[in-house]
């Protein structure tokens, strides 16, 4: 065999396997939870909401820090069906925004770099309800136990930045700030 | 050495394109996948639609407070404020046992009415199911007036009135159509002295103009000889879903607010409709 053809099956061979690696390294670093729970709470005078969804779906990159969530809006559950009607049909128009997202970083560090072991962490990005996005930075912590990675934040959100209308007469019904917290157990894919 | 160069950088070139491919961003790592159906939720807001029957039952566990109200002719003008003076009434509850059978019972003040009835949803539309909702509804009506039938038909059985109606829908978007065949028996009529029977089909439409507000209207074809409906009833109006209330607004050549009073009340005249302004209101309870 000509040396050239030696050579050109050896690149080939290379590029192959480096292509390979760099493949599955990526991949191995993304955790998946297609059940995330998570629960929407609003405190009033008259009367507490609450309702409750256990299929929100999350990815999340253990090396870089970087996270996505999505849950759809009708999957909430709440005690009272003609609430879930009203909140779909009213209040998240949930025919034309169907899903709430969130796509951002978490960052262990002032400085941003992510550490997997580091407890506290700021979630930084883009948060969608309503179909209005809005940059957050909110609290969230993470717990690793050999493979699996679980995480919990807990954070308020205003209606109003949201597009979310509340009918005057229902303020003491309906709080303005809805408190939102959000539990995830995430395992490789 | 010039060759190895070559190849690190291929490797070098490689990885960097290999995780470029998987580097899709995390928001499509998902898909399109969809997982969640939405469960059936309703072509109508309320159980009642027109002067009729929607095809919706009421939800498990529901509690329906029904306040109907339906007013004297309003083309008798400031007099009697336009019918506001002459109101029949009904008052009634609607129960949801399971998602698909409710009960109700009621009373009217017209005839003194006491009424009961049940409902079975048969089918519901649905995004990945039925393209149709289907209902059949039953109800048993008791005039109670003194010195309203002979001595002789004064009992429970020739008092009583059966109403029947098998009603479909379908909904569009923001527009939904119904249509229901409808029957009604009467034991005992007082002038006749003897049973007769209305058999009408329904028809009913619904546009949804706003997050909270419908149009609606109805009309009912009677397809026998009767003595019940001197015209064939209808009305058009509208849905106003408040927090925690339905208002539904009408107006109607009708007054009836059962199966029976419906079509017996509607009224035409040579010289135009008389023309009834009603409302019901209903309030959910969750006990």
């Amino acid at each position: 065999m000509s040396l050239k053809r030696t050579i050109s099956r050896k690149i080939l061979l290379v590029s192959f396997l480096g292509f390979l690696m760099a493949s599955s390294l990526f991949s191995q670093a993304l955790l998946e939870d297609r059940n995330v729970e998570i629960r929407i709470f609003s405190e009033a005078p008259l009367e507490n909401i609450e309702a409750l969804t256990n299929t929100g779906r999350s990815v999340f990159n253990k090396a870089t820090g970087e996270v996505f969530f999505e849950v759809s809006i009708i999957s909430f559950d709440f005690d009272k069906k003609l609430m879930k009607r009203h909140f779909n049909e009213q209040y998240m128009e949930s025919d034309k925004f169907p899903k709430a997202t969130f796509t951002g970083y978490l960052k262990s560090s002032p400085t941003g770099s992510f550490n997997l072991f580091a407890e506290e962490f700021v979630a930084e990005g883009d948060l969608t309800i309503h179909g209005i996005t809005r940059k957050v930075k909110e609290k969230a912590r993470l717990r690793v136990d050999n493979n699996k990675v679980s995480g919990y934040a807990s954070f308020k959100v205003k209606t109003a930045d949201y597009g979310i209308k509340i009918p005057s007469i229902l303020t003491r019904n309906i709080a303005e700030e809805i408190e939102l917290t959000i539990n995830v157990n995430y395992k490789e894919k | 050495m010039k060759k190895y160069f070559l190849l690190l950088t291929i490797l070098a070139a490689s990885v960097i394109t290999g995780s470029k491919a998987e580097s899709q961003t995390l928001a499509d790592y998902f898909g399109e996948e969809e997982t969640i159906s939405a469960e059936p939720s309703g072509i109508f807001r309320g159980t009642r639609f027109g002067s009729g029957q929607s095809v919706e039952t009421t939800p498990a566990g529901e509690l329906h407070l029904l306040i109907q109200h339906r007013f004297g002719t309003v083309t008798n003008g400031l007099y009697d404020l336009f019918g506001l003076d002459l109101a029949t009434m009904r008052l009634g509850f609607d129960y949801g046992v399971t998602n698909w059978f409710s009960a109700s019972i009621g009373r009217s003040t017209f005839l003194k009415m006491y009424d009961a009835g049940v409902k079975f949803a048969l089918l519901k539309q649905s995004d990945q199911g039925s393209p149709i909702s289907i209902s059949f509804g039953g109800s048993v009506m008791v005039n109670t007036m003194r010195n309203y039938f002979p001595a002789n038909n004064d009992n429970l059985l020739q008092k009583s009135i059966i109403g029947g109606e098998l009603i479909a829908a379908r909904s569009f978007g923001a527009v939904a159509g119904q249509l229901s065949q409808n029957y009604v028996y009467r034991r005992f009529d007082i002038i006749s002295g003897s049973s007769d029977s209305w058999l009408a089909t329904g028809l009913g439409l619904k546009i949804r103009i706003s997050k909270r507000v419908d149009l609606t209207g109805d009309y009912y074809i009677s397809l026998n000889d009767n003595t019940f409906a001197s015209a064939n009833p209808w009305s058009f109006g509208a849905d106003l879903d408040t927090g925690g209330h339905l208002f539904q607004l009408y107006f109607s050549n009708t007054t009836g607010l059962n199966a029976f009073s419906s079509p017996y009340l509607a009224s035409g005249s040579s010289n135009g409709s008389d023309l009834f302004f009603g409302f019901n209101l209903v309030r959910v309870f969750y006990p």
